[in-house]
Order: C-alpha cells, then structure tokens, then sequence
C-alpha cells in the first residue's frame, strides 16, 4: 500500500484506530496527514456513530476528542451521515457484519459484531455511489478484510479501497 | 496458575520464586522499563543506561543490583566499561480450563506507563490486570481473530478507552517482537 492510492479529490472515510494512531497536533504523523490530505484536496470524513462514541467517552479521554476537534476546527476533517434510505447501504453493513463474525475467531459471533464497525463500509459505499473515490482508512485486520471482501464485490468497487491506516501514517512521515 | 501437586517438580522452590519475580516486575513500572532495556540493548553499559533512562546513578545502581538479584540481569565486571546483559522470560499461567503465557511484551507495557500517557492512564482507571488483558486482546486483533470493538465489549471498557489503549499496544507489539521470542510465537 503507498499513498498514490488514494487518489485526489476523493473521499476518505477514517476510524478512531487512525485517529488515535496519529495523535495530536503536534504530532508528526497528525502533521503529516494533515498535509497529505490538503496537499491531495481529500475530503476526510469521521462517521457520525464514531464522532458520537468519541463524544460519550470518560472525561479522562478529552484528549481524544480535543483531536478529533482540532482536525475539524482546522477545516480537514468533517462528520459523514450514513443515509440507510439510499438502496444497499444497510445491506453492505449487514453483508459487512456477517463477513466479519466469519472471519473471525470461534469465540466471536454475529452478535459481538460492533454495529460502529459496519457502519464504515455502509459509508464508504454511500459516497461511491456518488460516483466518488473513497477511501476507508483503519488500523484493525479484521475490518479491514472483512470490508474489503465485501466491498470489492459491488457493482462500485472501482471506486473503493480499504487502507491499513497505520502503515499510511508511517508511509507519510517517511516522505 | 499451575497448581497441578500431582506432578514431580524438579524445584517447586525456584518456581514460586519466578513467579514472584514475574509480579515484582509488573508492580514496579521503573524496574520493567530497565528490565526491557537491558534486555533490547544488552550488552550495554551502566553510564548508557543512565543517560537513555535518565536515571540517576543511585537508582540506576538500586534497580540493577535487584535485576541482578532476581537473576534476571548479568553484570560483565572483567569489561570495562562494565556491561549488563538480560534475558527474555515468560510465565505460563495454566487453569483447568485454559492458559496463557505473559512474555516480555507485557512487561514493556507496564514500564511504558512512565512516558506514554496512553497506558498510563488506562493503568490508573483499570489497573494491571486489565492492561495484561488488553495486551491479550491487541495480540488477537493484529492475528485478525476479532476487531478493535468486540475487544473493548470483552474487557468491558468503553471502545474509546479500549482503542486508546490497543493502539498504544501496537506499539508495543512492534518493538517487542524485535526481542522478545516468545511474542513471535504468538504472533501470525
């Protein structure tokens, strides 16, 4: 995976495993997203269900959200709606939910399935089917295959890809 | 833990004494960021020690000696300067029902509680076990077998708290498996 894979003018959708990843301001890999996302004018997007976990969070986490903040008062990073009325986007999360419980280990089943996870991908798709480039960028394995399994099978898959965020983040910090 | 009397024990002694040693180094957040120093860049001098930790030499001498004292660290007095040298250790812990190994990784954990707000403030809410727990849990998520979620609904922390913490782990993951072999063997 390189950054050349997410093309300019998209979309990308991130998760708090990312977020968390990259720190704060005055962090390097923070800094470095920053940059890649203007320089590349990408559209960076925290779903709804994520931005509201962050919000409910122990007070002992305000850092985190203080993050998130800073990302939004700075003008790269807003908050994606899922819209489950647009046909599919509620079955891609449901496709996404159950193609994780298969994946994963035997003591997991459908029902441990966060719904916050699937939503992503339900996102993702909602914007490619704006006809729009997205990218989905996570730090977790298990959601990262399981929402490229699914989402490389709809009719939009040109459109979407699924990042390990982690290695982005190491990847931009390097250039 | 292993409590199994009916098998012969070779010296039931010196194993009660590693498991002590094993507690004392996940209750003493300074001597596991030494232990794990050592043991990442051993041979490695005292004065070293003392500038990488900014330590002082009183205590770098104290933690040492106890090192030296809990067997888990060797001073080279014939060099000079003196060079300490640490090897890796794990404790299996075995129930009727299941088991698991805690490896170097876990001691790095805790001593990362002094520089890495992170951990240290998910120790302060939640304590060592569930850290040690949390640890478990990030080996399981980089092995694919469950995502960063369902791990923070199986320690009962909230997700933000949990994915705090894994991501800080994942650090710890990445160093560790550079020297700590047993780590290796769980990783896939």
């Amino acid at each position: 995976m390189t950054p050349s894979e997410i093309p300019s003018d998209s979309v990308a959708i991130i998760d708090s495993s990312v977020l968390f990843a990259m720190g704060g301001p005055s962090n390097d890999k923070y800094q470095a997203l920053e940059r890649f996302v203007r320089r590349q004018n990408i559209s960076v997007k925290i779903p709804d269900q994520v931005a509201e976990e962050l919000g409910e969070s122990p007070t002992q986490y305000e850092y985190q959200r203080d993050r998130l903040r800073a990302a939004q008062d700075a003008g790269w990073l807003d908050r994606g709606e899922i819209d489950f009325t647009i046909p599919n986007v509620s079955k891609i999360v449901d496709k996404t939910r159950t193609r994780m419980a298969k994946l994963a280990a035997s003591d997991v089943s459908e029902d441990d399935i966060e719904k916050t996870d699937t939503i992503l991908a339900g996102l993702a798709y909602q914007y490619a089917m704006e006809n729009q480039d997205v990218s989905v960028l996570v730090s977790d394995r298990l959601a990262q295959r399981a929402m490229a399994d699914v989402l490389s099978s709809t009719t939009v898959s040109e459109y979407l890809v699924v990042i390990e965020g982690r290695e982005l983040l190491q990847k931009l910090i390097g250039e | 833990m292993s409590t199994d009397s009916r098998l012969p024990v070779d010296n039931p002694e010196e194993r009660f004494l590693d498991l002590l040693t094993y507690a004392e180094l996940l209750n003493t957040p300074q001597l596991a960021r030494l232990y794990i120093h050592i043991l990442k860049n051993g041979p490695v001098d005292v004065d070293t020690i003392k500038t990488d930790l900014e330590m002082a030499h009183s205590t770098a001498y104290k933690y040492i000696g106890q090192l030296e004292e809990m067997d888990l660290c060797v001073r080279q007095e014939d060099e000079r300067p003196s060079t300490v040298t640490a090897e890796p250790i794990r404790l299996f812990i075995h129930t009727d029902e299941d088991g698991l190994v805690a490896s170097p990784a876990l001691v790095d954990a805790i001593g990362r509680q002094l520089d890495t707000d992170d951990i240290r403030v998910f120790v302060d809410r939640q304590g060592v076990p569930k850290l040690a727990a949390a640890l478990h849990y990030a080996i399981r998520i980089r092995n694919g077998e469950l995502t960063q979620r369902t791990a923070a609904t199986k320690l009962d922390v909230h997700p933000v708290e949990a994915m705090t913490v894994f991501s800080a782990l994942e650090d710890v993951i990445d160093d560790a498996a550079t020297y700590d072999p047993y780590l290796s063997e769980l990783l896939q």
